[in-house]
């Protein structure tokens, strides 16, 4: 591009430009400015026509380049940017097209800112100056006189005043003023009537705008009077607002001269006006608040001293007294009567509506204040008479007793209903009238009164059913006829009514005529009446149930009785308990049927005067008649003023008990009326009484009996233990006046006619004794007469009969005598029991008497019996001690009871070792038998010998049959026996001896004499050989026999010689080596000279037994030694063998006759025939020997006589 | 000696006795044992059980009424039918006997001649099964003739 271009592009083409913008700029500038040219600022003219004149440069310099196709002083770049700098200023403006007048105008505007804004700022001073001194007030004062000062030196005028308006705008009231720098006075409480009076003040009020007068004098606007006071020329009023109210109005007059008040000082005035307005408004608000408050506490302490009150009275001079004090009032009236509260206020100064608010609020609060009065005192009087009502029920109920249950009813209805005196009557059906129960505050004198029911108050309540007050007492058309009523004003008295039944009425009366009775006191009264009732029929419960159970004691008294057995007169006392406690008497008696009449038989806390009292008239009649006797008073009864002049009671019931025919009479210290009730519970213990007697009587006689059949059991007992006569006659005299508690007794025996006492007990029994009389005199003759026992309760009664009895004579009365029966069926005597005092004898103690009395008899004659028993016996025991034979008696039970010299000697037993044991402990052995018999022979053992006994035996019998004892007699037969044995064993033995060889030879005879068998000569050679060897034995046998016989018989011959001893021995040792035994026999020989003086056949013939013996009894083999030694004066000769040996019971029998060792064969007599040889041969035989190992038999025989 | 001959054991301690039972009953044909005492006579009835036993009572040391009470403890010897032969004539001695168990009592001296047939009478009654009957005959006839004394 060329530079020409260039400069016509980037040159003169911007500059055209730029001249074209600046004069857009001057095309919307300039006609705004003209339009405002008058009040243009010529500034604003300058700045205006910058942008033609610029754009006219730009226009000119633009063509020229383009023109001169040549940059603006040769630098193309450098006007091109020069250019784009130029243009920056407008493009703004020409963005912002609309305010465009604002360049024009700017210098103008600015300048007026700064005046508005000058303006402001002496606003803004003024204000805060005002307002810090406002926000510093404390009152309305406060705030006005830094107001006013400061409008006044801003403003410079001459007044400055602020008047208030109150509340509904009706007037205005001055509040401070300043005229000249100084307060006026005046202005403070002058008020200006904002509806009738025309006023600045109020024109600035009603408009709510500041109000100017240029010329106070001609404008009807302006209160003449004010304006006057003020002296004002001009004036202006602005209103001072605060929360859209006017509150107050600032006013300001000039006073030297008439001027105008501009806008801005009006704006001004306005501002202060308006802090004013919040200052005032401010300290309106607070007063307010605490008007209100000190209004309300006010109020409050008001309410809270009449609510303090409960008192209807204390309310309303409380509400008085505290509003006349608040309200500062001159009168005040309170008036409370018509159930609404009315206040009546008043004082010169009208009331404010807060006054007003506050009579209002303690005019409601005394009206709740009394009607809670009101109800309190309600309250209060019921929860009195409640609990009044509650006291009296719980005196009343507390008591259970009629009596005092009714005294606690008159006493607390008097208290209750705070009466002078009240009454009870109680309401008698039946007879229809009303009885006094129970008074207070009246004569006592009234209880018992009685009128009907047509009478008095009463009367009217009876029929009403209800209370019924009378106010004029004394003028009641039936008064009570009783002087005890005069002097009561009023009387209230209501009926006592349960279920549906009128019990009575209580009553209440004053005297005083200014206590009347209201509803409220009829109504307490009903409700004690009813209470009343209650308890009355309580207590009558109560009593009836006393009363039942009074009976009831008495009957379970009388059931008691009735189970248990009492004594009669235990029965009486208890009959007496149960009838006073029944009926509740004071104490009783029970008088009944006795011997002298009737007469006190029994009594319950009787007084000992009462029991001596005579039984009157009537009390005999009303026993005998069984009829119920009542007498209510005894002192005004004629039935017993005769009898009882003076007795410690006041009143009887006499229940008759018919059975006994006797009375239970039961005593009462006081008057008692006997109602049915008393007289049907009389009846009921007079039967149940009856049945307990009856009992007692049947138990007592019962006893009787066992007692006198008791100790008559132990008399019998005691009797038949007796056994000497005289003193069984002493027992029965002593067991006698024992058994019937008699004072003395005796016992006459029957001699021929004659009785004679023969024991006696008790006075004059020492007198009595050995006395006579005669068996028909008086008036145990009478017994032995009659058989029959004889009585007398009073002897006195008869006058000889003290003359034949010498106990009746000593001052004895009443006798009994029984017979004393023999038996064989005669009388053999009396006994006779007599009392001190007279007296009834019964049945049962005749009875015992005779039951006594046949004792008696058994005992004398069983006694009489065992003497003379007793003297058999004495006999019987000589005779069986000095009998031979032995005599042993035992009882039914088999022990001895008798054991007789003569048995003692026989058994060898002693009497005092076998009486009492069986015989056969005593013997080992028993003597009875079933058989009995006699001449039983018995063996007993005495001291290791057999004894034979002969024996007897007698079994005695009972009456029944029965085995009562045994009697054992006998002998000692031992003697006989012993001989009788060896006779019998003689017999046997020879016999047994006899028969064996016998045996033989009769049969080999036999045999021999068979003819069917032929015998060889042998056997018949043997045959004969054997009969002939025991024939020669069986005369062995007859010889020893013999030997034996003369030996017994002493008629044993020996031939004694002097006989070699030795050469026999030897002799026999060979004879006996010579047999074939198979022992081996030794002999020896001591001594030279063996010779004996002996019978040489009889010395041979004892070796031989001897050595027989020796091998008898010595086993085969063994050694017999036969020794033959001298002694000094014998010779002793010895067979011993080695045999078994004899044990030592055995040694001396086996010399005894017929002894056999073994029970072999043999005659038994061998030894029994070798020692009497020996002691016929003068010499003596015996036998040393040791079982098991030998036997040694020697004798020793006297030494050979030299002739 | 046949096998059917009766066999008789003879217990006595005389030896005369024993030959005179021997003799007589051997010549009716019978075989007999002989015995000197108890003990012997018991072996021998235990060993040879004869038909019947003649029986001594009275025998040193143990008697016959011991023997007799042995046999007939034994069973092997209770059948066998025992006479006593004794000198002992006494009733009580002879009712003993039979009380025992004896079937019959011969009292000595007797006729040896009329053993044999007292023996064999004896047995056939045994036979007959009339063991019991013939101790109550001879005890019938013991009381009997007690009685009467």
């Amino acid at each position: 591009m060329s530079d020409a271009t260039q400069a016509v592009l980037f040159n003169g083409l911007p500059l055209l430009l730029l001249a074209a913008a600046y004069a857009a700029v001057t095309g919307a500038v300039l006609p705004v400015l003209w339009r405002d040219r008058a009040t243009a600022h010529p500034l604003d003219w300058a700045i205006v026509l910058v942008f033609p004149g610029i754009a006219i440069a730009a226009g000119i310099f633009g063509v020229l380049v383009i023109h001169e196709r040549r940059p603006f002083g040769g630098h193309t770049w450098i006007s091109f940017a020069a250019s784009l700098v130029a243009l920056a200023p407008v493009v703004p403006i020409l963005l912002r097209w609309r305010e465009r007048a604002f360049v024009a105008r700017g210098v103008s505007r600015s300048l007026d800112a700064e005046e508005r804004a000058s303006t402001r700022d002496r606003e803004i001073a003024a204000v805060s100056q005002i307002s810090a001194a406002l926000a510093r007030a404390r009152s309305p004062l406060e705030v006005a006189r830094p107001l006013t000062a400061h409008v006044a030196r801003l403003l410079g005028v001459g007044f400055v005043g602020i008047a208030v308006v109150d509340d509904d705008g009706a007037e205005a009231e001055g509040l401070y003023a300043l005229a000249h720098g100084e307060e006026a006075g005046w202005w403070t409480g002058i008020r200006t009537d904002l509806r009738h009076e025309p006023s600045g003040i109020a024109s600035a009020y009603f408009d709510a705008a500041p109000v100017t007068v240029y010329d106070v004098s001609s404008s009807p606007l302006v209160s003449a009077r004010l304006a006057k006071l003020v002296g004002a020329y001009s004036g202006a009023w602005v209103p001072m607002i605060a929360e859209e109210r006017v509150v107050a109005v600032l006013a300001l007059a000039s006073t030297d001269d008439k001027r105008t008040f501009a806008n801005d000082e009006l704006s001004l005035l306005q501002a202060v006006a308006a802090e004013g307005a919040l200052a005032l408004e401010r300290l309106r608000s607070a007063s307010a608040l605490s008007d209100a408050l000190q209004r309300e506490q006010r109020a409050a302490e008001i309410v809270r001293r009449v609510r303090a009150e409960l008192e209807p009275d204390d309310v309303v001079r409380v509400a008085r007294d505290e509003l006349r004090a608040a309200l500062r009032l001159d009168a005040v009236a309170v008036d409370v009567s018509g159930g609404e509260a009315v206040v009546d206020a008043r004082r010169a100064l009208p009331l404010t509506s807060d006054e007003q608010h506050l009579v209002e609020t303690v005019r409601y609060e005394v009206g709740a204040a009394v009607r809670t009065a009101g109800l309190l005192a309600e309250n209060r009087r019921r929860l009195a008479q409640q609990a009044a009502l509650l006291h009296a029920a719980q005196v009343v109920t507390s008591e259970l007793e009629l009596d005092a249950v009714l005294d606690r009813l008159v006493e607390e209805v008097t208290k209750l209903l705070d009466a002078d005196a009240a009454d009870c009557y109680l309401l008698d059906r039946e007879r229809n009238v009303l009885r006094c129960a129970a008074v207070y505050g009246l004569s006592p004198e009234l209880v018992g009164f009685e009128f009907t029911p047509e009478h008095g108050v009463a009367g009217a309540a009876i029929v009403a059913m209800r209370p019924v007050a009378v106010d004029d007492y004394q003028t009641i058309a039936a008064p009570v006829p009783n002087t005890a009523y005069e002097g009561f004003s009023r009387a209230l008295v209501a009926p006592m009514v349960w279920s549906g039944e009128t019990l009575g009425v209580i009553g209440v009366g004053v005297h005083n005529a200014s206590r009347s009775f209201d509803d409220r006191d009829e109504e307490l009264l009903d409700a004690f009446a009813s209470l009343a009732s209650l308890a009355l029929r309580n207590a009558e419960s109560f009593e009836e149930r006393s009363r039942q159970a009074r009976v009831q004691r008495g009957f379970y008294r009388i059931a008691s009785l009735l189970g248990e057995p009492l004594s009669l007169a235990e029965a009486y006392d208890a009959a007496a308990q149960a009838a006073a406690e029944a009926l509740g008497a004071d104490f009783a008696a029970v008088v009944a049927q006795g011997a002298g009449g009737l007469a006190v038989v029994g009594g319950y806390e009787l007084p000992p005067e009462v029991r001596g009292l005579p039984i009157a008239r009537a009390l005999l009649d009303a026993a005998e008649d069984g009829h119920v006797l009542a007498a209510p008073s005894v002192a005004g009864d004629e039935r017993f003023a005769e009898a009882w002049p003076d007795v410690p009671f006041a009143s009887l019931l006499a229940i008759p008990v018919r059975e006994q025919a006797g009375l239970v009479l039961v005593f009462f210290s006081e008057e008692r009326r006997f109602v049915r009730d008393d007289l049907e519970l009389a009846q009921h213990l007079a039967g149940a009484a009856r049945g307990a007697l009856e009992r007692s009587r049947l138990f007592e006689g019962e006893r009787t009996a066992r007692s006198l059949s008791q100790q008559l059991a132990r008399t019998g007992s005691l009797l038949a233990t007796e056994l000497d006569p005289a003193a069984v006659l002493e027992a029965v005299v002593s067991e006698a006046a024992e058994l019937l508690h008699a004072d003395a007794a005796a016992l006459a025996s029957q001699d021929e006619d004659e009785l004679v006492i023969t024991a006696a007990v008790g006075d004059g029994a020492d007198e009595a004794l050995g006395v006579r009389t005669s068996a028909t005199a008086w008036p145990a003759g009478d017994v032995v007469q009659s058989r029959a026992p004889v009585a007398y309760d009073d002897a006195t009664q008869h006058e000889t009969l003290a003359e034949s009895d010498v106990f009746l004579a000593a001052g004895h009365v009443a006798y009994l005598g029984v017979p004393l029966r023999a038996r064989e069926g005669g009388t053999h005597g009396v006994l006779s029991v007599y009392t001190r005092n007279a007296r009834a004898w019964r049945d049962e103690e005749i009875e015992a008497l005779v039951a006594l009395a046949a004792n008696a008899s058994v005992a004398l004659t069983n006694a009489e019996l065992y003497q003379r028993v007793a003297l058999e016996r004495e006999q019987s025991v000589a005779i069986l001690a000095n009998i031979a034979d032995g005599i042993v008696a035992v009882d039914r039970d088999g022990h001895v009871v008798l054991w007789n010299r003569a048995a003692e000697e026989i058994t060898g037993v002693p009497a005092v070792e076998a009486i009492g044991r069986t015989p056969s402990q005593v013997l080992q052995r028993e003597l009875q038998s079933e058989l009995g018999g006699t001449n039983r022979l018995v063996a007993i053992s005495r001291g290791g010998e057999d004894v034979w006994l002969s024996l007897s035996e007698a079994v005695m019998r009972d009456p029944s049959g029965a085995v009562a004892g045994r009697i054992f007699a006998f002998r000692d037969i031992s003697a006989e026996h012993a001989v009788e044995q060896m006779k019998s064993d003689f017999v046997s033995t020879v016999s047994l001896e006899l028969r064996t060889p016998l045996t033989s030879i009769y049969g080999f005879a036999q045999t021999l004499l068979r003819d069917d068998v032929a015998f060889s000569d042998i056997e018949r050679k043997t045959f004969l050989e054997f009969i002939a060897r025991e024939s020669e034995r069986l005369t062995t046998i007859v010889d020893a026999l013999l030997n034996a016989a003369r030996l017994d018989t002493g008629d044993l011959a020996v031939s004694l010689e002097p006989t070699d001893v030795a050469a026999v021995v030897a002799d026999v040792a060979a004879n006996a080596s010579a047999s074939p035994n198979g022992h081996r026999f030794v002999t020896e020989v001591n001594g030279d000279d063996c010779r004996a003086q002996a019978d040489p056949e009889k010395l041979r013939q004892v070796l031989d037994q001897l050595v027989s013996n020796a091998v008898k009894y010595s086993p085969e083999g063994g050694t017999v030694t036969i020794s033959a030694t001298r002694r000094a004066d014998a010779v002793e000769v010895a067979v011993a063998d080695e045999g078994v040996g004899i044990p030592p019971s055995e040694r001396d029998r086996i010399f005894s006759k017929f002894y056999k060792a073994g029970g072999g064969p043999g005659t038994g007599l061998g030894l029994f025939i070798a020692r009497g040889l020996v002691r016929e041969m003068g010499g003596r035989m015996w036998v040393e020997s040791q079982e098991g190992t030998g036997s040694r038999f020697a004798f020793e025989l006297p030494p050979a006589e030299d002739v | 000696m046949g096998t059917n001959a009766t066999r008789v054991l003879v217990i006595d301690d005389e030896a005369p006795i024993r030959l005179l039972c021997r003799v007589n009953l051997e010549a009716e044909g019978m075989d007999v044992l002989e015995a000197a005492d108890g003990p012997s006579g018991l072996e021998k009835a235990r060993a040879e059980t004869p038909d019947v036993v003649l029986l001594d009572v009275m025998m040193p040391g143990l008697d016959g009424w011991r023997v007799a009470e042995e046999l007939l403890d034994d069973p092997r010897t209770e059948s066998i039918p025992i006479v006593f032969l004794t000198a002992r004539a006494e009733l009580r001695d002879r009712a003993r006997g039979i009380d025992l168990g004896g079937v019959d009592y011969v009292t000595k001296p007797f006729n040896p001649v009329e053993l044999a047939p007292l023996v064999r009478d004896l047995l056939d009654r045994v036979a007959r099964g009339e063991r019991d009957a013939l101790r109550r005959e001879k005890l019938t006839e013991l009381r009997a003739l007690l009685d009467r004394e």
